[in-house]
């Protein structure tokens, strides 16, 4: 029909500016989450996953904090990367429908243009005329008026201004005091999470014993990574024999756990008489 | 090429475009005149009008002496089409309707059964209190309703074109008459209830109709002008969303049992969609709009609905059912335009 190459015309017009819109909406998600994450220090999160922290601290091409950096830019397109796949898959498709755009702004080609779609095949003395009112009314409009120009300007600036604040936050190393592993200590569940560069290799089975292998002194957490059984934890060497024997008793009873350094090397005296009441209430 | 192909319209159709561009120029016309002889009463005169356009008839309820004799003579004047009238009684027999075959003498002095045509065999009937005749005679009607032919003594005589029906009765409530059946109340297009006038019209009917001048009405469209726009109102395009509409309103009344008994049939969507058409081919619009549809909405399922038991008990009427319906599909519609 005459005014379908039109349609056509407007149709591809307007595709390619709500292309590139959601294109944009895609790359301000995922600055507006680079961003939080950033701020938020969320790339403790990433040392959840086993074996993370070993990489962090034996790979030696990038410094610890650009690895954080770099950790962080790929959790935040792989969510972004799923919130779009969920979006498509949840939202109920929505098929780009120009003749109800077209008609709602467009007072002029109201029910006249679907009524000419609808009508396309059925051609007679009215439909004609009505065609042909449609088609002047079609090349009379300015399609412009109705192209995501502003939405694509609002997002861009947003974009801009998102990716400003990254540079920023990288560059001055700048971000909150708040990060995951103090959520954990509001909620004392959540498992342990570690940030590189204050990692030990493995993690302790807190309930391994009954007791959990962590003391609190003056609001401040002590983990207590020993075997208490062996009665080691006032040890600050240990020579490869006993390590051998903590490794075998441990494979024996496939319990892992090792000896900490920190105890002497770190641990102040006053906590001395608390590591002893540790190991009498184990005993006990 | 292939669109100047696609733009070629066929002889018949080609035929109709005189009329069809000066269309508005004809209604403006049949209005005018209307409006020399009748004052007010406007909505009914459209009515009529879109119900002769689709080719349907009308059944009009009021109270004696609002002027529908006088419109429907008058319109028949305009149109220049033969104008009949029955006067329905209790004694009022079928083939006082539809004529009789009579014995005649010949010009030898032989007899033979010649067939006289009765009053239905015009082009614009009013039959005048239609619930007053018995429930036989008003099924004589039937046929020539629907089909537009009258069947006597097993033959079959075709009426002329175009042929309407303007039938009125009075309320029902009044004594002495008898319910139109489902049957044929479903053939009328539409229903109309007149109003008494207000006072400035009725000062106006006393200043024209109490003085020695009567107006004149003259002749402005043949008979076949006529046949042409009531083609021409058939080939309005209406869009696919407004069909729906359409048909969701007249769905909607099979779906209230607690105050429906028997809702409309699809009969009543076809006639509210072709209303909706004549509608807008009444404002020189080349294609239906949701208000072409809402406006005819009442006139054309008040007289298709049953109301229940429930519904009667509790004074509800079919219109005041019908309003209700029309609100919510609309407020529905109105939800989805917006996305």
């Amino acid at each position: 029909m005459f005014f379908e190459p039109v349609l056509v015309k407007y149709k591809t017009y307007l595709k390619r500016y709500y292309g590139f819109l959601r294109l944009l909406i895609i790359a301000e998600r995922f600055t507006c989450l680079f961003l939080l994450m950033i701020l938020f220090n969320a790339y403790e999160f990433a040392y959840f996953l086993p074996g993370m922290a070993t990489f962090s601290k034996t790979q030696n091409y990038i410094d610890p904090y650009r690895f954080n950096i770099i950790l962080m830019a790929v959790g935040a397109v792989i969510i972004t990367f799923f919130a779009v796949v969920c979006n498509k898959l949840l939202r109920k498709k929505r098929e780009f429908n120009l003749i109800s755009m077209l008609e709602r702004n467009f007072p002029g080609l109201r029910t006249k243009l679907g009524t000419a779609c609808d009508n396309k095949q059925n051609f007679n003395i009215v439909t004609n005329k009505l065609f042909l009112d449609v088609l002047k009314e079609l090349i009379g409009i300015d399609i412009k008026k109705i192209a995501p120009l502003r939405q694509i300007l609002r997002t861009f600036v947003i974009f801009l201004l998102f990716s400003g604040l990254i540079v920023f936050c990288v560059a001055e190393d700048f971000s909150f005091n708040i990060s995951p592993s103090q959520l954990k200590e509001k909620i004392p569940d959540l498992p342990a999470g570690k940030a590189a560069g204050e990692m030990e290799n493995e993690t302790v089975d807190e309930t391994e014993y009954g007791v959990e292998a962590v003391i609190i002194k003056n609001g401040e957490q002590i983990e207590m990574e020993i075997n208490p059984s062996l009665g080691l934890g006032f040890t600050n060497q240990v020579d490869s024999e006993t390590a051998n024997e903590l490794n075998g008793s441990s494979n024996g009873s496939k319990k892992g756990f090792r000896y900490s350094q920190s105890y002497s090397e770190e641990l102040p005296e006053e906590y001395e008489p608390l590591i002893k009441q540790y190991f009498e209430k184990l005993s006990s | 090429m292939r669109e100047i192909q696609e733009v070629q319209l066929e002889d018949s159709e080609l035929n109709l475009k005189p009329t069809y561009e000066k269309a508005s120029e004809i209604f403006e016309v049949i209005f005018k005149e209307i409006g020399n002889a009748i004052v007010g009463q406007k909505e009914m005169i459209r009515q009529i009008l879109i119900a002769m356009l689709c080719e349907g008839h009308v059944l009009v309820e009021s109270n004696p002496g609002l002027g529908k004799t006088l419109t429907i003579s008058t319109i028949s004047q305009i149109m220049n089409m033969k104008f009949s009238r029955i006067q329905c009684t209790p004694d009022l027999m079928p083939a006082d309707i539809t004529g009789t075959d009579i014995i005649e003498d010949d010009e030898k002095g032989s007899k033979h059964f010649k067939f006289k045509q009765g009053p239905v065999f015009a082009n614009i009937v009013l039959a005048d209190e239609i619930n007053r005749a018995s429930p036989k005679t008003q099924s004589a009607l039937l046929e020539a309703m629907q089909e537009k032919q009258v069947t006597v003594a097993n033959t079959t005589y075709l009426l002329d074109k175009p042929f309407f029906i303007l039938a009125t009765q009075n309320p029902i409530e009044m004594e002495g008459t008898y319910a139109l059946p489902e049957a044929q109340l479903d053939r009328f297009l539409l229903k109309i209830q007149l109003q008494y006038p207000d006072k400035e019209e009725e000062f106006e009917i006393v200043n024209r109709y109490a003085e020695a001048f009567r107006p004149a009405v003259r002749r402005c469209i043949d008979k076949e002008t006529f046949l042409e726009l009531q083609q021409i109102t058939r080939r309005i395009p209406i869009s696919n969303k407004l069909k729906r509409y359409a048909i969701e309103i007249v769905n909607q009344t099979r779906n209230l049992p607690e105050l429906i008994e028997a809702g409309a049939s699809p009969r009543a969507s076809i006639a509210l969609i072709l209303c909706a058409k004549a509608n807008a081919f009444l404002d020189n619009r080349g294609y239906v709009e949701k208000e072409d549809v809402d406006a005819m909405v009442l006139p054309v399922l008040r007289h298709r609905i049953i109301l229940s038991f429930e519904a009667a008990r509790n004074n509800t009427t079919s219109d005041k059912i019908i309003q209700k319906i029309l609100e919510d599909k609309k407020q529905l519609y109105n939800e989805r335009e917006r996305g």
